[in-house]
């Protein structure tokens, strides 16, 4: 099958006064129609970065290279114009911090309608109607009386919800979510998560889900992508995954997560992140943090293996 | 709900009042200098400033000054109640409430013109500066904002006759009752709220630009026309009335030295010389009533905050 989204060999560095962040470094990746794919990795590892090149919502001074085909197009040649026709469109996406991402001035159903009115030649009332029609979807009950509240009166659950119905009133292709439940409640997390799941599967969206939390990563997606240092190390089906996790890194993760580890205590992964000014742009970016690291880690790129057609570690082990 | 607010706030209105005029009736008794003085001495040149002592007490019986000083405050405060201040040293023949009913317009409609120049000017560069942050642009745009605000407006109204009148002959420097009069006084009084308004319109834009609700709207797939001016200058402008209804006041109380410098027949004008004359039931009339202005415009301000705002005004509905 065709890709929907097809990342190739992306690279995004900012030009800062106190040098260049190298934040995303030559990733690849493709996704199609209604998978769900998890990107994890700890903090700092341009996750973030990585899906707002996609939506080019970075500032002036982000340098994007590579390539984001989506259905068939290069977006990095997409002028501001088209890329607004994409936004909120074609791709969606939904931020972490539902308290912070509404207007607290506007109507929630009008906000809501906004995508829809933007892009698509609507009367007011068609698009308040999908709006109730979405917003009972997503679960807000009364939603004809919610349509007419302010932010302020919704919990943190409910506006992400909200934002939900937000990113998914103009049916996009894409659907983008940055840690959606980082903020929220453990059993309000769970809540969003099968929201999306559920509206996914009933609509075919493709889903890019970041996430701090394997735990989520493994319950929602279909395939998971480690990043470090703003490379991939490890990508690979969910059941691959959680069977035969391949890269230093990736083990680290996992010994990291009590909930997939038996009794024994939390081991956190010795050493601190990369400084992405400094990065080198040779060799493995977890070299130095790594216990199995060899002499070469450090001169040479590592290599791709491929497993299988879905699973791919970057690690020069599985030479 | 709304009204107890509002009540709350008119009493603490009142007793504010309350004390404006006790200081003020504390500072006028104190200060040195009486009225038929002063004005034998400026307005008809006779330096020996002694009155013959049953002119003096027929005078101050008049004004009921042979009264112990406690009572003519109450007698004060009870006229002050009813806007009834009677009449003035200065102008026997009038009272003090029909002067300011007759200045205060024209005081009022000068504050209101510079006012809405400001708005006018102010927001939109404020607006040009905040998105051409740290450009040629906003560095311009602070100079003048800040030699608007640092400079006193009887200085600006001096610098603008010099070139608008004397230099280009644009406008007449002297002068009432025709449109063109007011433009050097308008002007003048609006240099520092443009200056003001376009600091604030511009650092209430970048803050509210960094929201996450703007970075959102922009992933929604709008445009400046959805995301500035829908978004985020709405939210920008609510807090910018906190600024604009209290200037407004001030300049209305603060047209004094461009009123006496254009000879304009305001209440600013009237206010200088019954404090130069030592007209002091025009001095404490007019100082109440200003005080009044000022206080009654912020409440006015945060009502209508409360009306933009819906979180304030939901809260203060649901506070009950
Ligand atoms: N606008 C920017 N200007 C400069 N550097 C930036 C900018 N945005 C992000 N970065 C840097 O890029 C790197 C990657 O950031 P990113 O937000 O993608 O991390 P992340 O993996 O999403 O982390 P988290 O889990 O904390 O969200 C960080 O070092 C960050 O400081
Ligand atoms: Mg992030």
């Amino acid at each position: 099958m065709e890709y929907l989204l097809e990342i190739k060999n992306l690279k995004t560095h900012f030009n800062t006064k106190e040098g260049i962040v190298k934040a995303v470094n030559g990733i690849s990746y493709g996704l199609k129609k209604g998978e769900t794919v998890s990107i994890v990795g700890e903090s700092g590892s341009g996750k973030s970065v990585s899906v707002l090149s996609i939506m080019r919502l970075l500032p002036p001074y982000a340098k994007i290279n590579g390539e984001i085909i989506f259905k068939g197009e290069n977006l990095l040649t997409y002028d501001d114009k088209k890329m607004r026709k994409i936004r909120g469109n074609n791709i969606s996406m939904i931020f972490q911090d539902p308290m912070s991402s509404l207007n607290p001035t506007i109507k929630i159903g009008q906000q809501i309608m906004e995508p829809l009115l933007w892009h698509h030649k609507v009367s007011k009332n068609e698009a308040r109607h999908k709006t109730i029609q979405i917003l009972t979807e997503v679960g807000i009950p009364s939603a004809k009386e919610r349509f007419h509240q302010y932010p302020f009166e919704f919990s943190g659950g409910m506006r992400q919800r909200v934002m939900i119905a937000m990113a998914l009133i103009s049916e996009p292709d894409l659907l983008i979510a940055d840690e959606p439940t980082t903020s929220l409640d453990v059993t309000v997390q769970a809540q969003i998560l099968q929201l999306i799941r559920k509206i996914q599967e009933k609509r075919g969206t493709s889903v890019i889900l970041i996430t701090h939390n394997l735990a989520v990563a493994t319950m929602v997606s279909d395939y998971i992508i480690v990043m470090y240092g703003g490379r991939i190390v490890e990508k690979a089906t969910t059941e691959e995954f959680l069977k035969k996790p391949l890269h230093p890194y990736t083990l680290g993760l996992l010994n990291s997560i009590p909930i997939l580890k038996s009794k024994k205590s939390l081991n956190t992964i010795p050493g601190q992140p990369p400084n992405l000014r400094e990065l080198e742009e040779v060799g493995c970016p977890f070299a130095k943090r790594c216990g199995k690291k060899m002499s070469r880690c450090e001169e040479e790129n590592p290599p791709r293996i491929e497993l299988s057609d879905t699973h791919i570690v970057y690690c020069w082990l599985y030479e | 709900m709304v009204l107890k607010y509002i009540v709350k706030r008119v009493a603490f209105i009142i007793v504010a009042l309350f004390f404006v005029s006790l200081i003020t009736f504390i500072l006028v008794k104190s200060a040195p200098g009486s009225y038929i003085e002063t004005e034998r001495l400026l307005s008809q040149n006779i330096t020996d400033i002694t009155v013959p002592p049953e002119v003096k007490a027929a005078w101050e019986k008049a004004y009921q000054l042979d009264k112990p000083e406690w009572q003519q405050f109450l007698i004060f405060l009870s006229n002050a109640a009813r806007f009834e201040f009677g009449p003035s040293f200065q102008y026997p023949s009038t009272t003090i409430e029909k002067i300011i009913m007759r200045t205060f317009p024209i005081s009022f409609r000068l504050a209101v013109m510079a006012i809405g120049l400001a708005l006018v000017i102010g927001i939109p560069l404020g607006i040009i500066a905040a998105f051409k942050r740290n450009t040629v642009i906003d560095r311009i745009a602070t100079l003048v904002s800040m030699i608007g605000t640092s400079l006193p407006n009887y200085v600006i109204a001096v610098f603008l006759i010099y070139i608008l009148a004397l230099k280009l002959h644009l406008v007449p420097s002297i002068g009432w009752g025709e449109p063109k009069n007011y433009v050097l006084p308008v002007l003048s009084l609006a240099i520092a709220p443009i200056g003001s308004i376009t600091r604030y319109m511009r650092a209430s834009l970048i803050e509210t630009l960094n929201k996450e609700y703007i970075r959102v709207a922009w992933a929604k797939g709008g445009g400046f026309r959805q995301v500035v001016l829908k978004h985020a200058l709405r939210n920008s402008l609510i807090p910018l009335i906190t600024v604009v209804g209290p200037q407004l006041a001030y300049l209305t109380v603060g047209t004094v030295f461009v009123e006496n410098l254009f000879n304009i027949p305001g209440l600013g004008k009237f206010y200088a010389s019954a404090a130069i004359y030592r007209d002091y039931p025009m001095v404490m009339g007019t100082t109440v009533f200003f005080a009044t202005i000022v206080m009654f415009t912020n409440l006015i301000v945060d009502i209508i905050y409360g009306i933009l705002d819906p979180r304030i005004r939901k809260h203060s509905m649901l506070e009950g």
